[in-house]
């Protein structure tokens, strides 16, 4: 269509195609972050629209679905965000130790199906509340990494924070979802009272894992 | 010497992010082979990520998908349109291009019946069939009901929205009923074409959503609002979802009102908007 003279691109590129493509998982992301249907859905608009305008900084062959995250993300933090940064529960001290992956046997099997082996439907939905309880920066790491399988680097890049933040909050994020489902487990009477994993007794702190992973690294 | 179960303990989570180095991978997978115990903390750790996976995927609508599609065409047209100012082509004042699916209010039009000043008016495309004004009313709704920033906020630049709207966009003369424009976006009703929302404020205390759109497009008799003829011009008036709507057509141009006021109220704002001759 002639417009002032000049051709209208009219139709949808190769760009929009693929970012298209990633619209669930935007979407997906968007409402565990804002927790509402709604502005998820206004998130995501206006993450699609700031990508148009800057797909000359997207690097072809790079990871555009990480691209589009950290778009949404900033997004995010600019429009969306509500209330203060989570700075304290973010980057403080831990408040608490938590076991660090440490779990009894018993209490593996307690929140499995035996037959199945997949998470008892009453704990699976307990997910849903303990995720929306995970402070958001952990949240979203967890999400980022579980749910979308991006790497540790394409997550500190979309969170705009180093590879070792994004490995404490993933670690921090899991094991919480963690003890929330043991607790609600033992709740319901399918674990025991007196194993749960904060309770372990070799519990390590966040400070022990992280010297250990530099020692790895 | 085995690893002890406390060390793997700690390498599991990195071990199914798939981040291990390859000797923590071999000390894992070596250490896994003999021991049930990690392997069922494996499996344990991989059940939880499979429940987190369920529990967050989620499509999006295809309405959701229509109006995110409609907005990445507008902004297309106005990445384009940027591109022809920045290179010096001699346009209209390039003011709310980026247009999101979003809210939109247009108000009041006293000089509606004045063509674009430059004549840039988007001629409707032939073959195009009309949306729907009930599905067109329920977006007006939505989009009242939760508004977004207004993309331009002097009324000036609503000429700016034509080219989108298709049909004039300006300023309507709404002192009478005590209204302030607080300002105004496009957002994308079909294909090519958009819709113009003027937002303003009534008494300071109510606000009002005035949308124009080319009737062509969408059409101008909803099913669900009645007919209230002000004088001897017929206007739709409803109830939806709370709010009050009313919608008319004048000299070709469709208006339509999203407000908390009474029928009466928008039926006279809506020929308010659409000054009759």
């Amino acid at each position: 269509m002639s417009f002032l003279g000049k051709k209208r691109p009219s139709r949808p590129d190769a760009f929009e195609a693929q970012t298209l493509e990633h619209l669930d998982a935007l979407y997906a992301v968007s409402c565990r972050l804002t927790k509402a249907p709604l502005d998820a859905e206004d998130l995501v608009q206006d993450t699609l629209v700031k990508a148009m305008r800057a797909r000359d900084q997207y690097e072809p062959g790079t990871n555009l679905k990480a691209w589009l995250f950290k778009i949404l993300h900033n997004t995010f933090i600019n429009k969306y965000r509500r209330g203060g940064l989570e700075r304290v529960v973010l980057e403080g001290p831990d408040a608490d130790p938590l076991a660090d992956g440490w779990v009894s046997a018993a209490s593996m099997r307690a929140l499995r199906d035996p037959e199945t082996q997949v998470l008892r439907p009453l704990v699976q939905e307990e997910i849903h509340k303990a995720l929306d309880e995970l402070p958001e920066e952990f949240r979203l790491a967890v999400v980022l990494s579980d749910v979308e399988e991006l790497s540790y680097k394409e997550i500190a890049d979309v969170m705009n924070c180093p590879v070792g933040t994004v490995m404490s909050r993933l670690h921090r994020g899991r094991r919480l979802l963690q003890k929330r489902l043991y607790d609600h487990a033992v709740y319901l009477g399918i674990a025991p009272v007196n194993d749960a994993p904060s309770e372990e007794a070799g519990a390590v702190d966040i400070a022990a894992y992280r010297a250990r992973k530099r020692g790895h690294g | 010497m085995t690893t002890p179960c406390r060390t793997v303990a700690c390498l599991i989570e990195t071990y199914l992010d798939d981040e291990l180095e390859p000797s923590q991978l071999l000390e894992v997978e070596k250490h896994t082979a003999t021991c049930t115990t990690c392997r069922e903390r494996i499996q344990l750790d991989r059940a939880i990520r499979m429940g987190v996976r369920r529990t967050v995927a989620t499509r999006a609508s295809a309405s959701f998908r229509a109006r995110v599609t409609h907005s990445m065409t507008a902004e297309r047209w106005a990445s384009s349109e940027r591109a022809q100012v920045a290179s010096g082509v001699p346009t209209w004042r390039a003011v709310g291009l980026a247009v999101a699916a979003t809210v939109a209010a247009v108000m009041g039009l006293e000089r509606q019946n004045v063509p674009a000043a430059d004549g840039s008016a988007r001629p409707v495309q032939a073959n195009a069939t009309p949306v729907g004004l009930d599905a067109l009313i329920d977006q007006f709704v939505d989009w009242h009901a939760r508004p977004l920033p207004p993309e331009i906020t002097n009324a000036n630049d609503l000429p700016g929205f034509e080219p989108y709207v298709g049909v004039p966009v300006r300023p309507g003369k709404l002192d009478p009923f005590g209204a302030k424009l607080l300002g105004g976006r496009i957002l994308p009703v079909k294909e090519q074409n958009c819709a113009a929302m003027l937002q303003y404020t009534l008494d300071g205390s109510h606000r009002v959503s005035i949308y124009v759109f080319d009737p062509r497009v969408v059409g101008t008799r909803p099913s669900r609002l009645h007919r209230k003829d002000i004088g001897s011009t017929p206007v739709y008036v409803g109830q939806i979802k709370g709010w009050s709507i009313a919608a008319a057509e004048r000299k070709g141009v469709g208006y339509a009102i999203a407000s908390d006021l009474g029928d009466d109220a928008s039926a006279e704002l809506a020929l308010a908007a659409a000054p009759g001759p």
